[in-house]
């Protein structure tokens, strides 16, 4: 729970203020048109956010991937 | 060959879609012209006197005339982003996506790609077509995030490409070791991508860097865009053409002479126009202030006698 509550409060930090810390945001335009050629990367981003509670499974995954 | 542009640009009520409607008016005597507002909220219909809509209606010869349906347009620059979307189409589930795209709507940026995709999808149809294209631009704040759009977004472009080579070359690197790497998604297997023509991101982002550095280019090229400022001779005004000014400068946007319409309704306006002249650093040409407003076709042929317009047209020696 507290390990779940920091991942939070950390994704909701970096979405606020990522410009900050030298993570801006493209332009949308430009985020719409190379999303249908990165289904890979979204298919990985999509996992390791479901993956994200599971500390232990992702070390594990290290070794098979 | 491409059409010759001019942006009229103003703060709302200043007179830039009389302007504008002027100065097309005078073009058509010697070229074709076509006359577009880009105003969400239009009255460039209202200056002509007559009933305008998104299809280029001939208003008299050789001038045309269109009021773009701007919330039309966003709509289709939706719909045009969901269909590229649709051959990842298994994923809407996973990610719901389709919520994603309602919430685009609202998000800010798109209408300023929705206006940047109109004004290039009009100048690609008014090619061979049109001599010259004039912009009733929407309020300045839009304007200018629209007209600095293909900057910034080259920015991106190239940036994100570099990042782009680098991955490609370490995947490059890690296939020479371990040989053709596969993924799998919703059960296809496709090939992953290591070097620079089968790689679909590359290509995106190859054909995005063209297309804003045509744009920025055309936007700095004197020989075929500039913008007409317009203004009235107030301290409002003059702060607004001031900052509006100086961003389209730094686009490197050919602009200027400035028109300072409705002069002479105040005693001090003579002094004002000079202020402007000192503070722009921008010749100026004045339109004197007039009772009633200069509607329809004939009231603004009386105004190309107070004014010749020809001087904004890209490429065309002074008179």
């Amino acid at each position: 729970m507290e390990f779940e509550l920091r991942e939070m409060e950390n994704i909701l930090a970096l979405l606020l203020f990522s410009s900050f810390v030298g993570l801006p945001s493209p332009p949308s335009d430009l985020s719409l048109r190379l999303m249908p050629h990165m289904v890979r990367e979204l298919h990985v981003m999509s996992r390791r956010a479901g993956d994200l509670d599971d500390i232990t499974g992702e070390i594990a995954g290290m070794f098979i991937d | 060959m491409a059409p010759r542009i001019v942006y009229s640009v103003g703060k709302g009520g200043v007179g830039k879609t009389t302007c504008a409607a002027g100065l097309a008016l005078q073009a058509s005597r010697e070229r074709l012209t076509l006359v577009v507002s880009l105003d969400p909220a239009h009255n460039l219909g209202d200056v002509l006197g007559l009933t305008l809509s998104g299809d280029p209606r001939e208003i008299s010869s050789n001038l045309w005339a269109v009021e773009v349906d701007m919330d039309a347009a966003i709509e289709r620059y939706l719909a045009d982003s969901t269909q590229r979307l649709q051959s990842m189409y298994g994923y809407l589930k996973a990610i719901n996506l389709e919520g994603y795209l309602d919430a685009l709507k609202l998000s800010p940026g798109i209408e300023e790609y929705a206006t940047l995709e109109t004004m290039e999808s009009l100048l690609s149809t008014a090619e061979g077509r049109y001599d010259l294209v004039v912009f009733d631009t929407p309020p300045t704040g839009l304007t200018l995030r629209v007209l600095a759009l293909p900057r910034v977004s080259l920015l991106w472009g190239e940036r994100l490409t570099t990042l782009r080579r680098e991955i490609l070359d370490r995947r490059q690197v890690m296939r020479n070791i371990h040989g053709e790497r596969k993924y799998v998604v919703d059960g296809v297997e496709q090939k992953l991508p290591s070097d620079e023509k089968s790689d679909g991101v590359m290509g995106e982002l190859k054909d995005y860097v063209d297309r804003m550095r045509r744009l920025s280019a055309l936007q700095a090229d004197a020989s075929q865009s500039r913008v007409m400022p317009v203004m009235n001779p107030d301290r409002l005004s003059l702060f607004e053409t001031q900052r509006a000014l100086e961003t389209l400068g730094k686009l490197g946007m050919p602009i200027g002479p400035v028109i300072v319409n409705k002069v002479g309704l105040k005693p001090t306006d003579e002094e004002t126009v000079k202020d402007i002249v000192r503070v722009l650093g921008l010749p100026a040409r004045t339109l004197p202030y007039t009772s009633a407003e200069p509607v329809g076709i004939d009231a603004l042929q009386l105004l190309t006698g107070k004014l010749d317009f020809r001087e904004w047209i890209p490429g065309q020696r002074p008179a």
